[in-house]
């Protein structure tokens, strides 16, 4: 279902749908104008596959975010049609993200941390605002999102972070494992550097 | 060598799957069969409470979306026909899983999803599925992933994160020799 009746609800509220547990799916698709912005889409897309240093750049911004756990940036310019696939004549723009936080909280760090790879990603889309201010961009956002029907998550009440987090902490604890531990006050000495270390995992 | 692997992982590897990392985005857009579209929303939003996604190994996330029109914001004369109702599925997962996870879709509760859908094959046609999800597949321009794990691995150790956590509170202030036995018994048993 589209959003496409503004409410001015919060997105949560008004999309029950996209959320369960501490996750939430944004679906936005909407399609693209040809011309300079749209070139440096597609350029921007092929960079990211291709040319390591940039695509690392681009990666180390979302990172620094911490609370997406995995998106997608889809192109596609015709669909399934009753006879084969029907061409629509446009290239739309499907972007899929499954985050934690709330939908203004994530806009916003969208649009002030990541105002100018924001600006690259929707920039050939019709009628966008910019990013900046951030309230016509969610509306933009709202207007192209549909709300999932079903959405599932495999760990519901952890966050990007506290995956993230406990993954590095499993590492340092299986480190930990494998070191000799006879002497119980060497142990005891790792064993507080671990908990130094680890303060931003637990 | 491991640099070298990075710097041209995006240049070898199947497209549907994290740069580096070892997750698969799935992406299956599919069209609804004429009149079924309500009855397949009820019939999706009834999965909400006992996700058949629980029982699909290696799925991270997974969504069932309804595109009642696509959305077209361009000039009236230039919008493209896109009557009818269509189907999106998304899923990330474990990437060396993802091909036989084509056939775990064919789950009874999502067999009815599947066959309100243009094009599904015959229910006991198993490669028919597979080869029908595949060439309604969408492939991204771009894909993020904030952690490479598998599903097993990423409980696994939100689990340990929350062992961990009481061990150490119970442990706070015992001796070293108690501290190196309990962690023993908690840890490496």
């Amino acid at each position: 279902m589209t959003v496409t009746d503004y409410s001015p609800r919060r997105w949560e509220e008004a999309s029950p749908g996209n959320v369960t547990g501490e996750a939430r799916a944004l679906t936005a698709i909407g399609p693209l104008r040809r011309g300079i912005r749209y070139a440096i889409l597609r350029l921007g897309f092929l960079a990211r596959r291709y040319v390591f240093f940039f695509r690392r750049r681009k990666v180390a911004k979302l990172r620094r975010l911490g609370f997406i756990h995995f998106a997608r940036w889809v192109l596609f310019e015709d669909i399934p049609g009753a006879a084969g696939r029907q061409p629509l004549g446009h290239t739309y723009l499907f972007f899929e993200s499954n985050f934690n936080g709330g939908f203004d909280e994530y806009i916003d760090a969208f649009s002030y941390v990541l105002e100018e790879d924001m600006t690259q990603i929707f920039g050939s889309a019709y009628n966008f605002p910019g990013v900046v201010p951030a309230t016509a961009f969610k509306d933009f956002i709202r207007r192209h999102d549909y709300e999932a029907d079903h959405y599932f998550s495999a760990y519901p009440q952890a966050t990007a972070n506290d995956v993230a987090c406990a993954l590095e902490l499993a590492d340092a604890i299986d480190e930990l494992c494998r070191k000799p531990d006879d002497d119980a006050f060497a142990f005891a000495a790792a064993w507080r550097g671990l908990l130094t270390k680890a303060q931003r995992w637990l | 060598m491991a640099l070298i692997n990075e710097v041209f992982a995006g240049w070898f590897d199947d497209h549907n799957k994290a740069i580096g990392g070892n997750v698969y985005a799935l992406t299956i857009l599919l069209r609804i069969k004429s009149g079924r579209a309500q009855r397949l929303r009820a019939d999706i939003r009834a999965l909400r409470d006992d996700s058949p996604f629980e029982a699909i190994a290696g799925t991270h996330f997974a969504r069932l979306v309804i595109l009642d029109r696509l959305a077209f914001e361009g000039p009236v004369q230039d919008a493209p026909d896109t009557r009818g109702e269509l189907l999106l599925f998304t899923a990330v997962v474990d990437g060396d899983e993802w091909d036989g996870y084509l056939g775990q879709l064919r789950h009874e509760r999502l067999q009815p999803v599947w066959d309100a859908c243009a094009g599904v094959p015959a229910a006991d046609d198993e490669h028919g599925f597979s080869a029908w999800l595949l060439a309604n597949r969408l492939a991204p321009s771009a894909f993020y992933f904030h952690y490479d794990a598998t599903v097993d691995e990423a409980r696994e150790a939100l689990r340990l994160r929350d062992r961990v956590r009481e061990f150490a509170l119970a442990n706070k202030y015992v001796t070293p020799k108690a501290l190196r036995d309990n962690f023993r018994t908690e840890f490496k048993s």
